[in-house]
């Protein structure tokens, strides 16, 4: 599927701040927020203090979008 | 919360709200009973079918009340066709009430023509008129578009239409309250209302159907709506509809004026970002923006916006891989790029300057954000 072309070859991938390494809905939670195509990922944490945000925002904002049956997501 | 989605829907105002509410619990009454409670029900109901009426220059006995606009739509695509005249004419911009039923009318053997539009979104009277055929059983265009506010010169269609003879249906569900109607000067057949979108409840509509083209009844049963809509009547529902229409066609002048201020302001705090409007400048809504931010995903920055609190609209809502750009964006030769590149703000008579400017620095920190990550 075109929109996971960033993020569906199971490739480690760690957070561009601090190197975390990162999950599939982290990955999903960033190109839905910042856009498709991305090469480089924030974790959860990095990502809401780019954005001014916070973890726990992210965290609803990506339980939402799975209750949506958005499938850039994974169920837990 | 900052709601910016009224083509979506509308929150029900407090008069809606005052004149429904006597009838959710205390009177209660089912209109085709024959005792006084089902007697006062029915009383209000035809109250109800009056004031709409007014407000569209109809007659009452015109006015049919539907679950919403999406049963107009399909009951007037789906009952036109009739003997050897099995031909539809509408345009690549409607809603999905109306192609999905086209589509079901040509899976059905119908032939189907759909115009096309400018780079504003116009159709042109002409192709309308181009496109008739001794076949056509109806013309369906839409008065005004929900993505982009593009006015439809529905007018002049009709008055095509009586002069070939051929019905036509406009899907009013957007204009009304922000375009004036008369169905007595007007040469319109058919027209399709819903409560949600003028700050009334949702699971109501109205068919206008003129009486020189009465559409077979699309719901059988009880008899309801001189038997051409059966059903139990939803009174809160018609009581909160007439509300809606008499508050909206009372304030449009009013409403329209400060969407237009609200509208310049958004455009002026935008004025050092790149952007395009899409849709007519000379014929649109005032409450309706189409905003295409070049390079930037609609979706990503649509879910910005709602992190902060700010509700705005893509055209196309992501059910994964199944988004696709909008039909009405790509109608109107914007590329699929730019279509997915493009939010709706729609705005209501609740919106103050105040959201408009906190509105402005949310989308350019929403736009900041993404842009840095490119």
């Amino acid at each position: 599927m075109v929109w996971l072309k960033s993020i569906d070859n199971n490739e480690l991938r760690r957070c561009k701040i601090c190197e975390k390494e990162l999950e599939h809905n982290e990955l999903a939670i960033n190109e839905k927020l910042l856009g498709r195509g991305l090469v480089s990922f924030y974790c959860l944490d990095c990502l809401a203090d780019y954005l001014d945000s916070t973890r726990e925002d992210l965290e609803r904002m990506t339980q939402e979008f799975i209750l949506e049956g958005c499938l850039r997501f994974r169920k837990n | 919360m900052i709601y910016l989605d009224h083509c979506a829907t509308t929150p029900i105002s407090a008069t809606v709200k005052n004149a429904m509410e006597p009838y959710l619990q205390k009177q209660f009454g089912n209109a085709s009973t024959l005792y006084r409670l089902g007697i006062e029900a029915k009383v209000v109901l035809e109250e109800s079918r009056n004031v709409i009426a007014s407000a569209l220059g109809a007659d009452p006995e015109e006015i049919f009340f539907t679950s919403g606009g999406t049963e107009g739509d399909n009951w007037v695509i789906k009952s036109a066709c009739h003997h050897n005249k099995n031909h539809i004419i509408t345009t690549a911009i409607e809603h999905s009430a109306i192609l999905s039923s086209c589509k079901f009318m040509e899976e059905h053997g119908a032939k189907v023509t759909y115009l096309e539009v400018d780079n504003y979104g116009r159709i042109d009277p002409q192709s309308v008129l181009n496109a008739i055929t001794p076949q056509t059983a109806l013309v369906s265009v839409m008065a005004m578009n929900n993505e982009t506010g593009t006015i439809e010169p529905i007018t002049e269609i009709a008055e095509i239409c009586d002069r070939y003879q051929v019905p036509f249906h406009t899907d009013a569900v957007q204009a009304m309250g922000n375009v004036p109607f008369d169905m007595k000067k007007q040469k319109i057949s058919y027209l399709t209302l819903s409560g949600h979108k003028l700050y009334g409840p949702k699971g109501i509509g109205v068919l206008y159907m003129n009486r020189r083209h009465l559409l077979p009844p699309f719901i059988h049963g009880g008899g309801q709506e001189s038997t051409f809509r059966s059903g139990t009547e939803n009174i809160p529902a018609i009581v909160g509809m007439s509300a809606a229409v008499s508050e909206i066609t009372e304030k449009m002048n009013q409403r329209n004026e400060h969407f237009k201020k609200l509208r310049e302001a958004l455009l002026f705090g935008l004025n050092d970002v790149p952007f395009i409007v899409n849709g007519c400048s000379f014929a649109c809504a005032p409450h309706i923006l189409s905003l295409t931010f070049p390079g930037v995903e609609g979706e990503a920055l649509l879910h910005l916006l709602d992190l902060k609190g700010v509700c705005v609209s893509t055209s196309a809502a992501c059910h994964g891989s199944d988004e696709q750009p909008s039909h009405v964006l790509l109608a109107m030769g914007i590329s699929p790029a730019n279509a997915k590149s493009t939010i709706r703000i729609s705005f209501g008579e609740e919106n103050t300057m105040e959201e408009i400017g906190k509105t402005i620095e949310v989308l350019k920190y929403g736009l900041a954000k993404i842009h840095r990550q490119q």
